[in-house]
């Protein structure tokens, strides 16, 4: 047999008139308005109280300073490339110091971000990170447009190294060593 | 003795060889690779990074060798992929990481660096080296051009070579001992050689860089473009890194019959001129005495009306930096207004052994081919001041450095200009302004100082409304009733086969990658070889053949 | 004597206070008297859409676990009138592809006819801006105008989606008229009169049983025509639903399927006034109930309480202004408006509980299920009062 039938079962004049069910409706509703039972207010009022937000959270891309206040960013622009949206754009510019590159411009753009966490997975600096911060707001295109201040002004939230405990401190390193070697006089300025 | 072969076996596949041959020359024939830092095509063997190992069995058993000091022998067999060999170049990849200061992420060379390719292939993923790195200067200014960190260097000297051999000054060398060895320039002075820049293409590793392009952008942001150096009349091929629709780089293509892998520092860092501020971006009408912006149709009606008027009296200096197919049109034009005074501007560029020329028109050749040269009694540019005419057209030049001719040009009646920025001459004579673009930002061909005709392609976007030269010289001749306006310079250059005989059957895309040489009265497709190419555009975003070309 | 009493009537002697009086007071003025009424029926309504939306938003919230809006105001009673505010700022767009007078008659259309309708409502025993002896036919006449502006509305608006709503509107309010109409008019039988003032009277007259007249509470509640016509009423205010658009029979704005039906392409104060709109033939819809049902303006005697107190003053003071005849007027329409918050709340109540039909379910219950069931009862009706009289 290809097909089975399935034969509905009659109702019964109640059923047919709806008129009990819809009263029965009236009722559960009601017992809602009046907050009989467990019926709680399961919404939550949003400016005043927030969401506890999980450690796992993906907000607005931020950078972050090193407990030296040092910009951690070299601007290698590896986040840049694996930007799926392409929201992030990098001007390098040439500084002096053992490190020798530092973003010129850092701009990311939130209407593009979608908040995916890439950058912060590629970052070989650990310099950027996914911060709790959601409340993105605007009254033009432009102004979403997170300037590099901007950026560093939201990492501060996050405190210094972005919050991660023994930060690799490879510049740090590598100064100590060529300062040992005899070739810190002409690196670090 | 070039000509006998010998039969070997590599990876199990049977080749022959000319006798002489390394076996990393052979393994490149095959199509195949064997990683190389120290070895380049250009330069002679030093055979010192050794990470070219390969397994040879000689008959006596297998070895690990160096494949780039090994000349191919008959019998032998060669195990580039077998496990000996693999461990052997992850072991001196190991050697060269002890002290390399790893710190790619501001590194310029990433992306193109043969360092990290090797070491994702086949690097370890961490070092057993429990010591402190030994650290050297870093950013140390070699001259003007070239930047040095001693730190990234893997001392493969293909630099110190490249100078040596190519270069023809001898001014790097390897100085200190052991750990504390480095590359410095001789006598403690400054790199001074006219293609110093080419040691930064070579160099396998970051610790060249040029100052010009460092830190402008990530190499794998770049849009290569394939086109040809319009500094002089070597016409040396190179690839164009573009970004924001702006030329950040210009390296050299290999191209063995021209620039094999060389070009000069002032050619490659000839690209300024695409971003300056006096760009044109729209025709200009002489109106009360000024320049003032106009349409298309406007200035076109106003410069055939001109060009009509002038008839055999019109003076016409049209620019051997123009493609062939530009020149085409401009013959075109020139011949339907009647006129005979006909020259091109000569122009000077520094000349030496190796590539540069000594003249800075980069399509001279063309020039003369289309007959861009003053006719019987004509006037050509030397006679300009004297010559009474009383109208002209400046295609594609000025007379900026020379004030005789420019107070000639102001006394007349009409100046056409055409050209890319705004010059005194435009200021000053001209009566009508059309903008062309750079070679940058067109199609087309020119003929370089051995008659070889090699494909330019854009790769910029030109500003305003500026057309390319071809097509605006193309719409003043239609307008001259010249038939249709050219669609594409492609199309004009199939059409000249019809006035000339040798570059018939002949398009852009039939110049390949490498040109096209036009031996006199011979019609260029019979060289079969030469006329299946790889379409229309040769090198596309991602691809890196900037990396194969200049350090392979 | 009445001590307020005494205090107004001290207080008349002559000047301009006794003009005013008499001038309201003359028989020649009564036109003045429902101009008062015009503008305070006329500007109430608005104000009371407008606090119903807040109820109905606040009581959707609240039947669902949620607060709603709460925030301006005290309990949020003021977002309706932060709601107009942006309605007056909105832009007010006029789509290129519309049919212009129709786009701009049609939200005027859902207005005025329900506030007419208004105009017949008996609010207490004298208060009635027009007391016409044909009242309820005037009543559905003016109503069934509705159905204009929401298929106009539809049709002007010459995209897809607000002509099916449109569309939809009109078969829907059509079909419904009719049980609706038949219903009412198994009222206007037993009640032998269409003046809405004697319909309401007919509720209060105590109950008649088989030639005894009762007068105990009990006789008062089932002299209710809820009671004495249980079936018409629940086919009346299935069929008000219908006609008023309201869940579940929402189709012409089911906006998962046609976007916002007919008033998609309105937007601003256009869209405002079908909103006024929608909510004013509410109201109209419970109070045409209350008047045939629920025994309008009468609460079980509570409205005679102050009838001495009137008929005293009006003796005393002839010619004057019967001041208690005013306080009478609003005990009345007190009780009016109980019993319309109580329907109001139901209609919300209702809304926020029950699903919406397919429309198909609702075209067979309106035509298969609520004609049959009104004529049935009307014929029953009919067949009763014969024998009885």
């Amino acid at each position: 047999m290809s097909y089975v039938k399935v034969s509905r079962r009659e109702l019964t004049l109640a059923e047919k008139l709806y008129l009990p069910s819809i009263l029965a409706g009236l009722k559960n509703t009601m017992s809602h308005l009046l907050r009989r039972g467990d019926n709680e207010i399961t919404t939550m009022q949003y400016p005043e109280e927030k969401w506890d937000l999980p450690s796992y959270y993906r907000g607005v891309p931020v950078l972050v300073k090193d407990e030296d206040e040092r910009e951690k960013c070299v601007a290698c622009s590896l986040c840049e490339f694996v930007c799926p949206p392409r929201a992030i754009s990098i001007i390098p510019k040439q500084i002096e110091g053992v490190v020798e590159k530092a973003p010129e411009v850092f701009d990311i753009d939130m209407l593009r971000c979608i908040f995916c966490g890439y950058c912060e997975e590629v970052c070989p600096e650990q310099a950027i990170f996914m911060s709790k911060e959601y409340e993105i707001c605007g009254q033009t295109r432009e102004e979403l447009v997170y300037p590099m201040d901007k950026l560093y002004e939201l990492g501060k939230t996050l405190g210094t190294d972005g919050g991660v405990k023994d930060a690799p401190k490879k510049w740090e390193t590598l100064a100590r060593e060529q300062g040992q070697q005899g070739l810190a006089s002409d690196q670090d300025a | 003795m070039a000509d006998e072969l010998v039969k070997l076996t590599i990876d199990g596949r049977e080749v022959e060889v000319p006798r002489g041959t390394k076996v990393i020359e052979a393994v490149r024939d095959m199509g195949s690779d064997v990683p190389h830092y120290c070895w380049h095509p250009g330069l002679t063997v030093a055979g010192n990074c050794r990470i070219c190992m390969v397994e040879v069995d000689m008959g006596r058993g297998r070895q690990t060798v160096i494949s780039c000091n090994l000349d191919c022998s008959p019998g032998m067999q060669v195990f580039t992929q077998s496990d000996p060999a693999k461990q052997a170049r992850q072991d001196v990849m190991e050697l060269l990481l002890i002290n390399h200061p790893l710190d790619c992420p501001i590194c310029d060379q990433a992306g193109e660096c043969k360092l990290q390719e090797y070491s994702f292939e086949f690097g370890a993923d961490g070092s057993r080296f429990e010591f402190p790195k030994v650290h050297k200067p870093k950013h140390v200014d070699f001259s003007e051009h070239v930047k040095f960190d001693a730190e990234r260097c893997i001392l493969c000297t293909r630099c110190v070579r490249f100078c040596d051999e190519i270069a023809g000054e001898d001014e790097l060398s390897i100085v200190n001992r052991g750990d504390r060895n480095e590359i410095a320039v001789a006598r403690g002075g400054e790199m001074t050689n006219a293609y110093q820049l080419n040691t930064v293409d070579i160099c396998p590793v970051g610790a060249l860089t040029s100052t010009d392009f460092r830190f402008k952008s990530r190499v794998w942001f770049l849009k290569q473009t394939r086109s040809v150096c319009g500094s002089c009349s070597r016409g040396c091929n190179t690839t164009v890194g573009t970004r924001w629709n702006k030329v950040l780089r210009m390296v050299p293509a290999e191209n063995d019959d021209v620039n094999q892998w060389w070009m000069c520092d002032a050619g490659r860092l000839a690209f300024k001129h695409t971003a300056a501020d006096e760009r044109l971006g729209a025709p200009m009408v002489r109106k009360d005495g000024k320049l003032v912006e106009a349409s298309w149709d406007e200035a076109l009606s106003a410069a055939v009306e001109g060009l009509e008027a002038a008839g055999d009296g019109l003076f016409a200096l049209v620019s051997a930096r123009l493609t062939n197919e530009e020149l085409f049109l401009a013959r075109g034009i020139l011949d339907k207004v009647g006129t005979q005074h006909v020259d091109f501007k000569p122009r000077t560029w520094p000349k030496d052994d190796l590539l540069r020329t000594g003249d800075g028109n980069p399509n001279a050749a063309g020039a003369r081919f289309f007959g861009i040269a003053p006719g019987d009694g004509a006037h050509g540019l030397e006679a300009l001041a004297e010559s009474g005419l009383k109208a002209a057209f400046l295609c594609g030049e000025d007379l900026d450095e020379r004030p005789d001719d420019l107070a000639a040009l102001e006394a007349m009646d009409f100046v056409l200009c055409t050209g890319f920025h705004e010059t005194e001459t435009m200021r000053r004579c001209a009566s009508v302004v059309l903008p062309g673009v750079t070679e940058f930002e067109k199609d087309g061909s020119f003929t370089n100082i051995d008659g070889r005709m090699q494909r330019i392609q854009p790769s910029l976007s030109a500003p305003g409304s500026a057309r390319p030269d071809w097509k605006l010289l193309g719409q003043l001749l239609a307008r001259l009733g010249g038939g249709e306006a050219p669609r594409s310079a492609d199309q004009v250059l199939k059409s000249m086969g019809a006035t000339h005989p040798e570059l018939e059957g002949l398009s852009l895309g039939r110049l390949g990658p490498l040109g096209k040489s036009l031996p006199q009265g011979e019609s260029p497709v019979t060289e079969g070889e030469n006329t299946v190419t790889a379409g229309e555009n040769t090198v596309t975003e991602g691809e890196n053949t900037v990396t194969e070309g200049a350090s392979a | 004597m009445n001590p307020l009493l005494a205090q107004l009537t001290a207080a008349e002697t002559d000047g301009w206070w006794a003009g005013f009086q008499a001038f309201f007071v003359a028989p020649e003025n009564a036109w003045a008297v429902s101009l008062l009424l015009v503008l305070i029926v006329g500007k109430t309504i608005p104000g009371m859409v407008s606090l119903l939306v807040w109820v109905e938003r606040r009581g959707a919230a609240l039947l669902q676990d949620r607060l709603g809006p709460n925030r301006v105001g005290p309990f949020g009673i003021l977002q309706s009138i932060a709601d107009l505010v942006k309605f007056i700022f909105k832009e007010d767009v006029l789509p290129g592809h519309v049919n212009k007078p129709i786009f701009l008659l049609a939200p005027a259309l859902a207005v005025i006819p329900p506030l007419v309708v208004l105009s017949f409502i008996p609010w207490g025993a004298n208060v009635a801006i027009a007391d016409v002896d044909t009242g309820i036919l005037a009543c559905f006449a003016f109503s069934s105008l509705h159905v204009y502006s929401v298929s106009l509305g539809g049709w002007a608006s010459n995209s897809k989606y607000p002509l099916l709503g449109g569309v939809r509107a009109a078969a829907q309010m059509i079909s419904y008229e009719i049980a609706l109409g038949l219903s009412a008019l198994s009222v206007f039988v037993i009640a032998g009169t269409l003046r809405l003032h004697d319909v309401v009277m007919f509720q209060t007259d105590g109950l008649t049983i088989a030639g005894t007249t009762y007068d105990a509470l009990w006789a008062r509640i089932l002299d209710w025509n809820l009671f004495k016509q249980p079936l018409g009423a629940i086919i009346f205010l299935i069929a008000g639903f219908a006609e008023t658009n309201r869940h579940p029979f929402d189709m012409p704005e089911a906006e998962s399927e046609l976007a916002a039906g007919y008033h998609t392409e309105f937007s601003s104060m256009k869209f405002a006034l079908f909103f006024l709109g929608e909510y004013a033939a509410m109201i109209v819809m419970s109070s045409l109930f209350i008047v045939m049902y629920l025994g309008g303006w009468t609460f079980f005697g509570v409205e005679n309480l102050l009838t001495d107190w009137v008929a005293e003053y009006g003796a005393a003071n002839p010619g004057w202004i019967n001041w208690p005849l005013i306080v009478e007027a609003h005990l009345h329409v007190g009780i009016f408006l109980g019993k319309l918050a109580f329907l109001l709340w139901f209609f919300i109540w209702v809304r926020w509980s029950l699903p919406r039909f397919r429309y198909d379910q609702l075209m067979s219950i309106g035509w298969k299920r609520l004609l049959p069931a009104s004529l049935l009862w009307f014929a029953l009706t009919a067949v009763g009062v014969a024998l009885v009289r």
